[in-house]
């Protein structure tokens, strides 16, 4: 998936929403920060998520860091082979290393994530 | 609520200390106590700083967050201590002869993963306090000229080595870890004052250093310390009803609940 055409939520988590399915992973700005990742955990297919809900968790270098759910619905999908290969998260954060997939319905959640410009704004002030 | 002192010319940052050495609580209690007080942080309602120090009400192992309960079976020195989940990562402590911290801290939204500079300060302020205090040098392990340990999961925090942890005499003395609580950073640490004869392979400073050392006086000055370090003033507080009740409800609910302890 092309960054450019993904949502994403202030915590760096991104949306690729089709067909009432959204495909969510983080960014790659996000992926370089979480160094040395060593376990990750996700959720169980068919597990209710509200937005801005917890779905999971990674360890880096003795840090946790919550995964958060940018919308609300159930849990369809989930990429089990992603936790076996962390690795992929900093090779391919927009493809492979997707997360999980969830079947949402309120479109207007959609609405308040960022688009890519916006995304990239705020990675430059958490830079500055 | 972010609150500032004038001193002088300086604007200095009030920060709260929980200084609960001489109140020790169980281990779910101690838990719940730095979560509440992390998400207090987030929410804004109290310091963007908050230091906890304090003991344990008997000897407890604590896990690391992704941790399997049964890698305690591994460990028989410690297998007749009640144990609880810690919600940061890394490996085991031993919470016996021990001085422990959290520090909960606004942090960068933008950033996930571990603060190495948080680290870096606290750490840095650990090592003077312990300097000032026994004339001691404690060395950060990137700069020990030591190797990487060719087993960094092993199963106790103190074996384990990462850059930050602070070492005498090539054994760890200093860990922490974190975890990110919304917008808050939360880091546990532990400072191993003498070796326990739950852990007898971890030497402790005193061991070390054949010089004893007072946790009460420690506390002073890391309080001293972190604060110069952060650039913040510690003002000693209680910690509030509200967040009390948190604590005690996530103390229940969570840390000393089967689900959570034995969740993997």
């Amino acid at each position: 998936m092309k960054p450019e055409d993904l949502l994403y939520a202030e915590t760096h988590e991104w949306v690729h929403a089709d067909s009432g399915i959204a495909t969510i992973g983080i960014s790659s700005f996000a992926a370089e920060q979480l160094t040395d990742l060593v376990y990750m955990e996700l959720p169980e297919i068919g597990r209710q998520l509200q937005s801005g809900e917890e779905f999971g968790e990674v360890e880096s270098v003795k840090a946790v860091s919550p995964l958060y759910s940018p919308v609300t619905g159930e849990v369809v999908e989930v990429n089990s082979e992603l936790t076996g290969k962390l690795e992929t998260l900093a090779s391919d954060a927009f493809g492979n290393g997707w997360m999980i997939k969830v079947r949402f319905s309120d479109d207007s959640e959609l609405s308040k994530l960022m688009k890519y410009d916006a995304y990239q704004k705020q990675c430059a002030e958490g830079n500055d | 609520m972010c609150r500032r002192q004038r001193l002088g010319t300086v604007f200095e940052m009030l920060a709260f200390l929980f200084n609960q050495i001489d109140d020790p609580a169980d281990g779910p209690m101690n838990m719940g106590l730095d979560q509440a007080i992390a998400e207090s942080v987030d929410r804004g309602e109290t310091s963007s700083v908050c230091l906890r120090l304090y003991c344990w009400k008997q000897p407890t192992l604590s896990l690391g967050y992704f941790q399997e309960h049964q890698s305690r079976q591994g460990h028989v020195a410690s297998s007749t201590l009640p144990f609880v989940r810690r919600n940061s990562g890394g490996g085991a402590i031993i919470h016996d002869q021990e001085l422990t911290y959290s520090l909960s801290m606004l942090s960068n939204k933008a950033y996930r993963g571990a603060d190495r500079d948080v680290y870096l300060k606290v750490h840095q302020a650990i090592r003077s306090a312990i300097s000032d205090l026994s004339g001691i040098k404690l060395v950060r392990f990137a700069d020990s000229g030591l190797k990487p340990l060719f087993d960094d999961k092993t199963f106790l925090c103190f074996e384990r080595r990462t850059d930050e942890d602070l070492l005498l005499s090539g054994y760890k003395i200093v860990g922490s870890a974190q975890r990110r609580v919304g917008g808050a950073l939360l880091q546990h640490g532990s400072i191993l004052l003498q070796t326990s004869r739950f852990a007898p392979s971890l030497p402790g400073l005193s061991c070390l250093s054949g010089c004893g050392v007072d946790k009460r006086i420690l506390g002073e000055m890391l309080c001293e310390h972190i604060g110069k370090s952060l650039a913040v003033k510690l003002v000693a507080t209680q910690v509030s009803p509200s967040t009390l009740t948190r604590a005690e409800h996530w103390a229940q609910e969570r840390f000393a609940n089967q689900s959570w302890n034995f969740r993997r």
